[in-house]
């Protein structure tokens, strides 16, 4: 009964999002165009189903090897920031002293440099460490990300009942293991939605791998679309069918996690 | 018998690397040749164990050296596969590790990183705009007794274009050549018969075009190489005054002075409404697409792109003219990028192969097959398009003008400079004199660093 | 005792290690050498470089076109700031509402800020592109207008980035702020309602007060990453044109340092920005903050 009702808020909404889809809908509908047929029906439906566009960017061994590059970069770097970012909140919050506050203003100042401005340093240190044009180089480089979600997990773990915390010790559990067998169990929400920054940042980052990562097989999906941007540059339809392949698994990661996203943002942010 | 057991090991390798590289069951072209190179590696060398004596030097050598070879090139890889296939068949244990970034500015910004914090690759491409801090950076080997400079295979304008204190830095075998691009049919129906011969000329035609609906010109002014105020300098300042340029930097002329009127010219085609300012928001591509789908009679661009408008339209009815001056007209055009060997290189022999290769009779051709330019090394000659070849004659013959040969010093300040000033200039924003001006300003505050 | 301290608080620091490791190497140790570089005449080429005092600082306030990228970056920010906040605010009090579509909905306006910024920076630019050609332009030939260069002039561009910025983000911080409206009890607006206040009353009186957290966190989230911004405009307006009129910040350091080799003003840029950027954060963090403790 209740689900048929329409409600006025739809009246609203519903072409809202009908703008707001329109990109997505005029990069999709050209990805079943010829390049011919684009330059002279560049907005219409297609004529016909034309599936060559799939066929070639899908035949392309390196798209895979990106995908994978991509894959594990994200899911390496945001498990090392989650883990390192919330050990960081652990002393922050339950032994607090003019150290530990020290650090969450050194956090802070590295959270506002812009990457860009430290570029060439960045790289000269990079290199000395010899990080550069490798793939767990880049997972360590980012954990240096790890700011943001160290602030979230503070702000969250405030909120955790501190005797908890005393009577665990009381009990002869020693201060790490608490951590790890009771804290981190208990941060779950903000964890959620520390993992989805994280992804989506990551995923989608261009700048940083393109500096730091100099051989195509070791590069990500976001530098084939930059490549394919010159290379495709006027085969349109090619290169939106390049972005919207590539956009596909964040798209399934997102519409598996979304649920979590309004839950773990209700339970961080609102208590941070 | 060791040596055949190395080979089988390599080749079975390189086959479990082709077969991840396809993944998930996809094939193309480049793992195809991949296995094709596998197979031959295969036969080659059980037959060299019997021919080991009977070999001449340079194959010996070719099944010696073997390592791994990184490039950071300027050429994507599919215009660079021929080229490294060809390498591949003559040095089988050679495996080179190809990198790109697409040029200019991101080509120099990732070299220059690379090579400042040593990780810089064996060999890269020296350009116009980063000759001068390669040079200056000690980055290059000395080129100029490897044979192809020595033998008169390089001609002398590359060791002069890539050298300084009369030593050769970059090997470069190719050129391109560019101009004004007509649509010859749409110029028909707008009563044309001959590409116009003056500037006024030129003008006259464009109001013709527009008369009869079609648009005359389209330009973005993204590309300071191929525009129309390049080959009017030449034509109008340079070829009264050859060493102008050295006057500018030794202080006794400007730019303004000099730059004005070529600027002042390009900007009437804007007054008189023939060059719209609102191509500035589009993308060379599009132009591109636009002209080769007659949606303009004229664009002005490179050689490079005499493929991509076969491509999109083979029917397509054009050529490529000069810039018309007031006396005389210039086309657009230079030397192409070089190849240099890293100074810090710890593979330089295989380097050297490299170059070698590149410039021999076989290389020459895999280059002008992958990256289309036109080759002025001595040892191949291609065809060319009937549409571009008058404008490589001009080029052969100096009629042509490209700033950055002229500016040693601070080629891609002062390139930045004048390309962002001409679209400030096209949007209206600044005076044709002050485009100029901006160029005096900017050396004079690059100086001071 | 003491011993016994000093191991419990050993105990507790190791947990710092790893963000600290991580921090220092990749953020602070670069920064140095950052601020060091600025001070020198360094080029990023050759390896000598001497000691130069504040001349390249004066030389980024003589120079117009580090001012305008210092201009674009502020006006991008502040102006991203005010009108997502603006948008998103209401966006979440009407996804808040029994709608129809509601999941579907949601999905949507989240969906944009999913996708790299520079893939729809391109997407935009083909959309907006001034050919006849371009998605815009074609639609409204349809009704005998055009074509329009969007991106041909300065302001065009610029407000082409802001709106495409608006399009992308709001939905994201929309989401934040409907977890907060998920998290005010229901028990307030029906007591507010029996009182006799009005849906107006009940908004400005509960639902902003209780934003306020959530415009914290969003308005230091979007002033953060506002200043930092590079990759749409750079991919939207054909690398900050038409000229150097939308060059941003970042985009400026990097062209300067790396392609023009005037490493000294590009640093001396960049410490003047991270300076100004602290600051902002700063003031824009601990007035947020205090207006918060006085609502409350």
């Amino acid at each position: 009964m209740k689900k048929k009702r329409i409600y006025g808020s739809d009246f609203v909404l519903v072409p809202i999002c009908l703008v707001f889809l329109y990109p997505f809908f005029y990069m999709v509908t050209n990805t079943f165009k010829s390049m011919t047929e684009m330059s002279f029906n560049p907005t219409g439906f297609p004529s016909s189903l034309y599936l060559d566009n799939y066929a070639e960017i899908l035949s392309n061994p390196q798209i895979y090897r990106a995908f994978l590059n991509t894959f594990i970069i994200t899911v390496c770097s945001v498990l090392a920031i989650m883990i390192i970012g919330e050990m960081a909140a652990y002393p922050i919050v339950f032994f607090e002293n003019k150290l530990n506050n020290a650090f969450m203003i050194y956090l802070m100042v590295g959270f506002l440099v812009p990457f860009q401005a430290i570029l060439l340093s960045l790289f000269e240190v990079m290199q000395t460490l010899h990080l550069i044009d490798s793939i767990p180089g880049m997972i360590l480089f980012y954990c240096n990300g790890s700011a943001l979600t160290v602030f979230l997990a503070v702000g969250y773990m405030r909120t955790i009942p501190r005797e908890l915390q005393e009577s665990a010790i009381v009990d002869g559990c020693s201060i790490p293991m608490v951590f790890f067998k009771i804290i981190f169990p208990l941060m779950k929400p903000i964890t959620s939605t520390s993992i989805i920054f994280n992804t989506m940042w990551i995923w989608n980052d261009f700048i940083s791998p393109n500096i730091f990562l100099n051989t195509r097989s070791k590069g990500t999906i976001v530098l084939e679309i930059f490549r394919a941007k010159g290379q495709f540059s006027v085969d349109w339809p090619r290169f939106m069918t390049m972005s919207v392949v590539s956009i596909l698994p964040v798209v399934i990661f997102y519409l598996f996690m979304q649920k979590h996203i309004i839950k773990g943002l209700t339970a961080g942010a609102v208590k941070g | 018998m060791k040596k055949k057991f190395v080979a089988a090991l390599l080749s079975a390798g390189m086959v479990v690397s082709a077969l991840s590289g396809c993944g998930s069951g996809g094939s193309d072209a480049g793992t195809d040749s991949a296995s094709d190179t596998d197979t031959a590696v295969e036969e080659e060398s059980s037959e060299d164990t019997a021919e080991t004596t009977a070999e001449t030097e340079e194959a010996d050598s070719s099944e010696d050296l073997s390592g791994t070879l990184t490039i950071l090139s300027w050429y994507n890889e599919t215009n660079s596969q021929p080229l490294l296939d060809g390498f591949k068949e003559k040095y089988p244990n050679i495996t080179v590790e190809l990198q790109y970034s697409p040029p200019v500015q991101d080509y120099v910004e990732k070299l220059s990183t690379m090579l400042y914090s040593g990780a810089g690759p064996d060999i890269f491409c020296m350009a116009l705009e980063n000759r001068e801090d390669l040079i200056k950076g000690n980055y290059c080997e000395d080129l100029s007794n490897e044979s192809y400079m020595t033998d008169g295979t390089i001609p002398d304008t590359v060791k002069e274009t890539y050298g300084a204190d009369g030593k050769a830095y970059a090997l470069a075998v190719d050129c391109w050549a560019g101009g004004i691009f007509y649509n010859i049919d749409l110029f028909e129906q707008a009563g044309i018969t001959e590409f116009p011969t003056t500037w006024d000329g030129l003008l006259e035609a464009c109001q013709k075009l527009q008369d009869a609906g079609i648009i005359p010109i389209m330009d973005n002014m993204q590309d300071a190489a191929a525009n129309f105020t390049a080959p009017l300098y030449g034509s109008e300042v340079k070829a009264e005054n050859p060493s102008v340029v050295e006057e500018i930097y030794a202080g006794e002329k400007t730019f303004e002075e000099t730059w004005t009127e070529p600027v002042t010219m390009w900007h009437q085609l804007i007054d008189e409404g023939y060059l719209d300012p609102n191509y500035l928001g589009s993308t060379s591509d599009d132009i591109v697409t636009a002209f080769a789908t007659g949606q303009t009679a004229m664009m002005i661009t490179g050689s490079w792109n005499v493929n991509t408008i076969n491509s999109i339209n083979p029917d397509l009815n054009y050529k490529c003219m000069p810039v018309p001056g007031t006396e005389d007209a210039y086309y657009c055009g230079a030397v192409n990028v070089g190849w240099c060997i890293n100074s810090a290189s710890e593979n330089k022999d295989l380097a050297r192969a490299f170059l070698n290769y590149c410039a021999s009779p076989e290389g020459l051709e895999a280059q002008y097959t992958g990256y289309g330019g036109f080759t002025i090394a001595e040892g191949y000659t291609p065809d060319l398009p009937e549409q571009i070849s008058d404008a490589v004659q001009g080029v052969r013959d100096g009629k042509y003008y490209i700033p950055m040969a002229d500016w040693q010093q601070y080629t891609e300040s002062l390139r930045l400079t004048y390309i962002q000033s001409l679209q400030d200039c096209m949007a209206g924003s600044i005076e044709p004199s002050e485009v100029g001006k901006r160029m005096d300003e900017k050396l004079a505050e690059v100086r001071q660093e | 005792m003491r011993k016994r301290k000093l191991k419990k608080a050993m105990q507790y620091e190791i947990f710092l290690l790893p963000a600290f490791m991580a921090f220092t190497v990749f953020t602070i140790i670069p920064l140095i050498k950052t601020i060091a570089y600025s001070v020198t005449d360094f080029d990023g080429v050759t390896r000598e470089y001497n000691f130069v005092g504040f001349r390249n600082y004066i030389s980024v306030f003589q120079d117009e076109m580090m001012r305008h990228a210092l201009f674009n970056t502020l006006f991008y920010t502040l102006c991203t700031m005010v009108l997502i906040n603006l948008i998103a605010i209401p966006l979440a009090v009407l996804l808040d509402k029994q709608t129809r579509l509601k999941t579907v909905e949601r999905a949507v306006f989240f969906f944009p800020s999913i996708v790299s910024a520079l893939l729809l920076g391109y997407i935009w630019g083909y959309i907006l592109s001034p050919m006849q050609t371009g998605a815009l332009n074609s639609i409204l030939a349809n009704f005998g207008i055009g074509p329009i260069g969007w991106t041909s002039t300065e302001w065009g561009a610029k407000i082409a980035i802001i709106l495409v910025a608006v399009w992308t983000s709001t939905g994201w911080h929309a989401t934040v702020y409907l977890a907060y409206l998920q998290s005010i009890p229901g028990e307030y607006y029906e007591a507010a309602a029996i009182d006799g206040a009005g849906k107006w009353q009940q908004f400005k009186n509960i639902t902003i007060p209780l934003l306020a957290p959530g415009l914290t966190v969003n308005t230091l989230l979007l002033l953060t990453n506002g200043l930092k911004v590079y990759d749409l405009p750079y991919a939207l307006s054909n690398k900050g044109g038409p000229g150097y009129s939308n060059y941003t910040v970042t985009q400026m350091i990097i062209q300067r340092g790396l392609s023009e080799k005037q490493y000294g003003p590009s640093t001396a840029l960049a410490a003047i920005f991270i300076l100004l950027v602290t600051i902002i954060a700063g003031v824009q963090f601990m007035t947020m903050r205090k207006r918060e403790v006085d609502i409350t």
